[in-house]
């Protein structure tokens, strides 16, 4: 696990909220496997490596449900990301003039989702206050039910400042109202223990290609409820196929054409390390890397953190602004000049960073994962220091 | 664990109506002395032993178990045929477990009779299906040597319900349909 640090041109990766790396070798080891002796479609076919396909799939929707506490594989569904999920579950739940309550720091997948479905259908969106932090009161979601609220979705974790939002608690206030809640684990998943029964969620949706350190194009969305979802994509399913409508039991009925099997393939190894390793010292290195970050960047000159700065409030996830350097530049210049990869903008949340005051400007965000090292944040905090 | 796999060894899936999926499975080992404990421990299964089979049903799935295969009809699709499979391994190795606890039953619980089949049938005697009633009909089902779509007024539009019960009775009896 341990990464050569020694060369100033050694690669130190610090864009994990955007896509985690490295994987696991095992991850590109057995999608590499799978294309190369099966390459085979799930669903479709009666022969050995078909059926190999189809164990691989249904094996996959197994270990998420183990590692989401998630006991029915079929009502595990595999999308291509978490943005194509909270499109199926938004687009497919709501109807005209339905009511939706959501956080003051959604990403754009669903931010412009729900303002699409105000266009289209009318809908009327409230979003629950949080302080400059990201920091939610449970609270505060209650009070902006009304008789017509359709659903409750909430980002499990904000992709900007990190910060942890309150699941647990409206998922109490969502069971207590008889209202479907649907969450955003993007960046939570992997990162920290989501246990879909403890935490009252009815939809979890997820991506793997983050911090559940699968490849891109593999995503999913997990039903623990029996809230409809209509499907918005009809085609093949592999069964039932002279029946002229899509079909209405799980996983077909929200999965239609043929499955992304190598990358789920992927997917199904990252899970197994996951497992292995355990979310929970996953999210003890994690935190220990935060809390040190936190540390040593608090020290840079001229620089603003935002959010909590508290790690045990957070995800791996700092976003900051260097005084009168532009935040595009400065990650520019990490780039260009220390090999240090970091994000900067907006990052698709418009919202959040009304929030900490940053809508006109963006921020740096710098986000670490299970192979980063201490070593590698003392050498962004000295690339920093000296831009 | 009495056995450590239980794999899927057969798949019909593109099929044209629901509930219609089948698979076959094979054990890791053979369960043949493990079938008079699972006709206590299920209760409502069927144990021929002569035969060497052992049927029940999971739902609206018929489960035919033989000593080193299962079968198993009216699966919704692969994830269904996989739960399915994972969930005849758990009832093997959780009877194997109890197996001091449980009184071994090699009886045969009642079986479908021609008069189970009569009921779900047209009761018209055409003798379409080359046999002069619809009793003699049943019978030839019960005994496996005709299949139920040799009744051309059962297969008609309207009777479904009905060819689905006649289906399933023959499917407990461990008959395949075509």
């Amino acid at each position: 696990m341990g990464i050569y640090l020694g060369g100033i041109n050694v690669e130190i990766y610090l864009d994990n909220a955007a896509t985690s790396f490295p994987k696991p070798k095992e991850v590109s080891e057995a999608v590499y496997d799978f294309m190369t002796n099966n390459g085979t479609s799930s669903g479709r076919g009666a022969y050995k490596k078909a059926m190999e396909s189809d164990f691989i799939i249904y094996e996959c929707r197994k270990l998420i449900g183990e590692l989401f506490n998630f006991k029915s594989p079929k009502n595990v569904i595999f999308t291509s990301n978490v943005t194509e999920s909270i499109n199926m579950v938004l687009r497919g739940m709501i109807k005209e003039n339905d009511h939706v309550i959501t956080s003051s720091l959604e990403h754009n997948a669903v931010w412009r989702t729900l303002k699409t479905l105000e266009k289209e259908k009318n809908i009327d969106i409230s979003k629950v206050k949080c302080d400059k932090n990201g920091i939610t009161k449970a609270n505060d979601v209650e009070k902006l039910i009304k008789e017509n609220t359709k659903l409750i979705i909430f980002t499990a974790a904000s992709n900007v400042i990190g910060t942890i939002q309150p699941i647990k608690e409206i998922g109490e206030i969502a069971r207590k109202n008889k209202i479907p809640f649907v969450v955003d684990g993007a960046q939570l998943c992997g990162a920290y223990k989501v246990d879909i029964e403890k935490d009252n969620i009815d939809i979890l949706t997820f991506t793997g290609h983050k911090s559940l350190l699968g490849p891109m194009g593999t995503g999913g969305i997990v039903i623990n409820c029996d809230y409809n979802i209509e499907p918005i994509k009809s085609g093949g399913t592999g069964g039932d196929s002279a029946y002229e409508y899509q079909v209405n039991y799980y996983p077909n009925k929200l999965e239609t054409g043929t499955l992304n099997v190598s990358g789920i393939c992927g997917l199904r190894s990252a899970i197994k390390f996951l497992l292995k390793e355990q979310v929970e010292n996953i999210y003890e290195k994690e935190k220990s890397l935060t809390k040190y970050a936190l540390n040593i960047l608090s020290k840079v000159k001229d620089i603003e953190i935002y959010g909590p700065k508290d790690w045990e409030k957070i995800t791996p996830v700092i976003s900051f602004n260097i005084k009168n350097k532009r935040p595009e530049d400065v990650a520019h210049i990490l780039g260009d000049k220390y090999n240090i990869m970091v994000r900067a903008g907006l990052h698709c949340a418009p919202c959040a960073h009304e929030i900490i005051g940053t809508k006109e400007r963006g921020t740096v965000r710098v986000s670490m994962g299970y192979f980063n090292e201490k070593e590698e944040i003392d050498k962004l905090a000295y690339a920093l220091n000296n831009l | 664990m009495y056995i450590e796999n239980l794999d899927l060894k057969f798949i019909q899936p593109c099929t044209t109506d629901s509930n219609r999926i089948r698979i076959k499975g094979s054990f890791s080992r053979s369960i043949e002395d493990l079938f008079p404990y699972l006709n206590t421990y299920l209760k409502t299964a069927i144990y021929n032993k002569k035969a060497g089979t052992l049927t029940f049903n999971h739902g609206p799935k018929i489960i035919i178990m033989y000593k080193e295969e299962v079968a198993v009809s009216k699966l919704l699709n692969e994830t269904d045929a996989f739960e399915t499979l994972d969930y005849i391994k758990s009832i093997i190795n959780d009877c194997a477990d109890k197996i001091d606890k449980i009184t071994p039953n090699e009886d045969m619980r009642r079986l479908p009779s021609p008069i189970d089949v009569y009921e779900f049938l047209p009761k018209i005697n055409c003798g379409k299906c080359g046999v002069a009633t619809c009793l003699a009909f049943s019978t030839k089902l019960i005994n496996g040597s005709f299949k139920p779509n040799r009744c051309v007024h059962l297969v008609e539009k309207g009777n479904e319900e009905n060819k689905e019960e006649v289906e399933k009775i023959v499917l407990m009896l461990g008959y395949d349909l075509q």
